[in-house]
């Protein structure tokens, strides 16, 4: 059966290209409009970012044609190498305050790890399918996460970070781990980023006895909160009560410790910006300022948008980096709702493309590839349109195919490069 | 084997078409938002981006106008200074030279690369304008403002600056930009702030209040047009100074070309009307353009420029302390003004000599003599042999307001210092003549002659009457020391000016009054006091003269005092005395 393999034409899903190479078009008119005027306009831009789109299609044929399977062998290997590049990054010295570029600014080896992780995920998770000890996965699998994310998140890029975790959780979904064990992950996540934001919000010292006492009471009140909803969940709390208690209790215990850590790690901007999240104006000309100013672009815009080239806020410059972290804030003023509307359609039209790879995929790891993948994506769009809308924190992840920069525009063309290569390696 | 692979694929596609689910049900909750922003509240946002052009100007208040106590004359006013800008969003036309800048550049002294440097190292949004040479010529500001067209890189502000006439440089003080401290307390970065003096102690009613108004920036930050929109700046309060400007003149000329400070007050309200200090300062380099090289020059000057001497120097009072001396003999009782010593040149105390200044000795000295003629022998018999000890004599000079502040309302005041208590005899016979660890303020000294001025109180010193305000009364010793005893004091100071060493402080159509004093100094030669007031029966002025290092007081203090006399009375007067046409 494996032998009769063969490629068929009709199994390139040209339509899923199509739409990835739309949406890098639409980048392009939206990084030319948003460069083209104004105090700092750079009328180079978008040609540096078409040229970039050509190195990223040739990467992405590459990703192609190779023999996916190939990456299965060799993907513990280059997990380990690329480990060991990230960890000596953090000795390389701090670039204003940032470790994240290589050689000066050329190479962001995070995008690539993400790539790296989900293989070799992928690859673990289906190894490791039909093991009984389902702890003995999912800490293996925590592991090969843990390291990656910590690495990134000590670059310092939160917002790398933060991106494995739902890649982690939607590949442990469809890698078979237990749904005591994703909640085991979502409760604390969910404990910790409250909590961390009220804390941040509050201002407490928490190194104050009085401030620790007001952090029990939030995480106790969260404690009571995910109680009630694992006990609406959760099968097992007719046959084993005990059980349940033990384990909300960890969660719970798990989240406090990290939101603990969290308000202690965190950088003082990366804490402005979860507070300017919560309250815009709680620092209208710093941190909340890009918050404000991309609303106020895309509220401007209105239904049908101020017109190409005519976005008042792009063109005075108000937006801050509207050509990468806020190019969605430009598409939104100058298209309006209709033209917002339509780009996140077209999101949605290759999302759904990549999750049919994941969907057809003839194996476990083609599946949990294409997932991973797919959630990668999926995670990206999410942040940063959520971002520019006010619905999630600052946190500087790029829109994928659509933000002026080099590695998110490549290392997405590799993943969709994989994506239809997962689809083509059908019989 | 093939059926569990089925199952296994189904249990897969379930979770994909879950998660596919979850996909559309975000982008469902983001279409939902972005139609609250774009259609619910697209007219919010539409003028909120609008208000993204406009935006607010502060209107920076006149600071209240100084004058002197005419109300004609100021000392310290505004005029318009400009300050060439750029805005750093602007600012690439300035990487290709072009020969019109050039020139300007030139004439201001200014190089690109400086300016480029400026431009990177500015902090604030890039819109807002950064200063890249402030106060230029203004007829350089006038060319530029005719023909920015050609130009629209530079920028010039125009912004009220500071002008001080140079007159009572120590009291106005002066203004210069906030500190990070000014800021905490609700300065803006580019105010300006009193920071000594007149120009500190008033802050509050010279700043006058700060106004707004909106104005629409065009694409580069230029301001097109103002909107109607506003709230006027309040103008500072203007004050009318009590220093008398023709007087401060006179007396500045008097010191020219030396070290010391002149006080004038005017005994019945305790209003200053001269308050000179030398060597001083040009408050008007710190504005802002104050060179690093002119500020290290004056605060490293030795004679301390800065120093306001009248009212933060500390000096020993030399022989004017003989005031306090002979007031504490007379009215503790241990002394009558019969008794007479004698004075051979100098006096003995063990193996030590202790001097007076007429070598051959006063011969017979009574109390009047020994304050007319300042005959130190007389006065250490009477802390020798009377009792007048270093309590005693400190008692009375706290009594006289010395060794505390007066309160006046100038920034920096010095309290000086007056022993209490002593362990040696030698402390109470220096103590007597004004020397040893005595020091007084000046300004101390000018308080304690009007007391004299005044037969036994003065009021307190200031430099500007706010309105309904009365003068306070500062010290009152006329229930502590009898009319006759302050009678006896001030009768002899009045023969000082007219038969003692102080001949030339006398006036011939007024008479005056005062007391000179040598005060030791271990660092170089002595400073000359002169104290007095006049006239005698009615005074109007009471004056404290202190010239550094020029040795005697009566040489070198009572003619300059003299010439002051002599200004404030013959000033308005055809026929002027001889002593008043010197200059
Ligand atoms: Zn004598």
């Amino acid at each position: 059966m494996l032998n009769s393999k063969r490629i068929k034409v009709k199994d390139f899903d040209g339509f899923l290209l199509a739409v990835a190479i739309v949406i890098s078009l639409f980048g392009l008119l939206t990084i030319f409009s948003a460069a083209h005027s104004g105090p700092m306009s750079n009328n180079k831009l978008w040609i540096a970012q078409a040229i970039r789109l050509g190195i990223a299609l040739v990467a992405m044929f590459v990703a192609l044609i190779i023999e996916y399977r190939i990456l299965y062998g060799f993907s513990y290997i280059i997990y380990v190498i690329w480990a060991v590049l990230l960890a000596i990054l953090l000795t390389f010295p701090e670039q204003s305050g940032v470790r994240r570029w290589f050689m000066k600014g050329a190479i962001q080896p995070s995008e690539l790890a993400k790539i790296i992780l989900i293989i070799t995920l992928a690859r673990f998770l289906s190894d490791k399918k039909h093991v009984a000890d389902q702890f003995r996965i999912f800490a293996g699998a925590m592991v090969i996460v843990m390291v990656y994310t910590i690495l990134i998140f000590m670059q310092p890029a939160l917002g790398y970070a933060l991106t494995l975790i739902p890649i982690a959780l939607s590949m442990f979904y469809i890698g078979g781990i237990s749904s005591t064990y994703l909640l085991l992950l979502i409760i604390p996540g969910f404990v910790a980023s409250s909590a961390t934001i009220i804390i941040c919000h509050k201002g407490w010292d928490i190194t104050a006895t009085s401030s620790l006492i007001k952090i029990a009471l939030v995480s106790f009140g969260y404690g009571v909160l995910s109680l009630f909803a694992y006990y609406m969940i959760s099968k097992t709390r007719t046959r084993n009560g005990k059980k349940w208690v033990k384990f909300v209790s960890i969660c719970i215990f798990a989240g406090f410790l990290m939101a603990l850590a969290g308000t202690g790690i965190l950088k003082d901007y990366q804490k402005a910006r979860l507070l300017a999240f919560v309250n815009p104006d709680f620092d209208p000309k710093g941190a909340g300022y890009q918050i404000i100013q991309s609303k106020i672009a895309i509220g401007a815009g209105g239904i049908f948008g101020q017109g190409y080239l005519k976005g008042t806020q792009n063109r005075l410059d108000f937006l801050p980096a509207q050509h990468t972290d806020f190019v969605f804030s430009v598409v939104a003023e100058e298209w309006g709702f209709v033209g917002a509307v339509f780009l996140m359609f077209l999101f949605l039209t290759l999302i759904t493309r990549c999750l049919k790879a994941a969907y057809k995929a003839d194996d476990d790891f083609g599946a949990l590839l294409a997932t991973g993948i797919t959630a990668m994506i999926i995670t990206q769009v999410f942040m940063n349109i959520g971002m520019t809308v006010g619905m999630m924190p600052i946190t500087g992840v790029p829109l994928p195919l659509m933000s002026y920069g080099g590695s998110s525009l490549v290392a997405t063309f590799i993943s969709v490069g994989l994506i239809l290569n997962v689809r083509l390696k059908r019989q | 084997m093939f059926r569990n692979h089925e199952i296994r694929d189904n249990l897969i596609r379930n979770k994909i078409r879950f998660i596919l689910i979850l996909v559309t049900l975000g982008f469902g909750v983001l279409t939902l938002r972005l139609a609250h922003l774009q259609i619910i509240k697209t007219e919010y946002y539409t003028n909120l981006s609008e208000g993204n052009r406009i935006r607010p100007v502060r209107l920076i208040p006149p600071r209240g106008v100084l004058y002197d106590r005419t109300g004609k004359e100021p000392l310290a006013d505004n005029e318009t200074a400009f300050d060439l800008c750029v805005v750093p969003d602007e600012a690439k036309p300035l990487e290709n030279p072009d020969p019109l800048r050039m020139k300007i550049f030139n004439q201001l002294d200014l190089k690109s690369e400086q300016v480029m440097e400026k431009v990177k190292n500015s902090h604030g949004p890039a819109f807002e304008t950064v200063v890249i040479k402030e106060n230029i010529d203004k007829e350089v500001a006038a060319y530029l403002a005719e023909n920015g067209i050609e130009m629209p890189e530079l920028i010039i502000q125009p912004r009220p600056k500071r002008r001080y006439s140079g007159l009572a440089t120590h009291v106005i003080g002066y203004t210069a930009p906030v500190s990070d401290k000014d800021i905490e307390n609700g300065y803006d970065i580019n105010d300006m702030i009193g920071k000594s003096g007149i120009e500190a102690e008033y802050e509050d009613y010279l700043k006058g209040d700060l106004g707004w108004k909106m104005a629409e920036v065009n694409a580069f930050g230029h301001i097109v047009r103002d909107l109607p929109l506003s709230v006027m700046a309040e103008p500072g309060q203007g004050l009318n100074l009590t220093i008398d400007a023709g007087l401060q003149r006179k007396a500045e000329e008097l010191l020219a070309d030396k070290t010391g400070t002149i006080i004038a007050v005017d005994p019945r309200n305790g209003e200053i009307l001269v308050m000179a200090s030398k060597p001083d300062f040009n408050p008007n380099i710190f504005s802002g353009n104050c060179s690093p090289d002119e500020w290290r020059e004056l605060i490293s000057n030795k004679d301390n420029p800065l120093l306001n001497r009248a009212v933060m120097g500390e000096y020993p009072p030399g022989s004017t302390f003989k005031i306090v001396t002979a007031t504490a003999a007379l009215q503790s009782g241990k002394v009558n003004e019969n008794i007479s010593y004698n004075c051979k040149g100098s006096f003995r105390l063990g193996k030590w000599r202790f001097k007076c200044h007429k070598r051959g000795g006063h011969g017979n000295v009574s109390m009047h003599r020994g304050i007319v003629e300042s005959c130190n022998v007389y006065f250490y018999n009477l802390a020798y042999n009377r009792g007048i000890d270093v309590p005693l004599m400190h008692k009375y000079a706290d009594m006289f307001g010395l060794g505390k502040k007066t309160g006046i309302d100038i920034s920096g005041e010095k309290a000086g210092y007056i022993p209490k208590t002593s362990k040696y005899t030698g402390d109470k016979i220096n103590m007597c003549i004004g020397q040893g660890q005595l020091l007084v303020t000046p300004l101390q000294l000018a308080n304690m002659i009007s007391v004299m001025a005044n037969r036994g109180y003065s009021y307190k010193p200031h430099v500007v009457n706010l309105p309904g305000t009365k003068p306070e009364i500062l010290v009152d010793i006329r229930g502590k020391v009898s009319p006759r005893n302050i009678e006896i004091v001030r009768n002899a100071l009045k023969y000082v000016v007219e038969r003692g060493y102080s001949k030339q402080a006398n006036l011939p159509d007024y008479h005056t009054a005062g007391k000179t004093g040598t005060a030791q100094n271990p660092h170089g030669d002595d400073h000359a006091w002169f104290i007095g007031f006049g006239p005698y029966d009615n005074p109007e002025i009471a004056l404290a003269v202190l010239i550094e290092n020029t040795g005697l007081g009566s040489q070198n203090a009572a003619p300059v005092a003299g010439q002051i006399f002599a200004e404030y009375f013959y000033r308005d007067k055809e026929d002027k005395p001889l002593i008043a046409k010197q200059q």
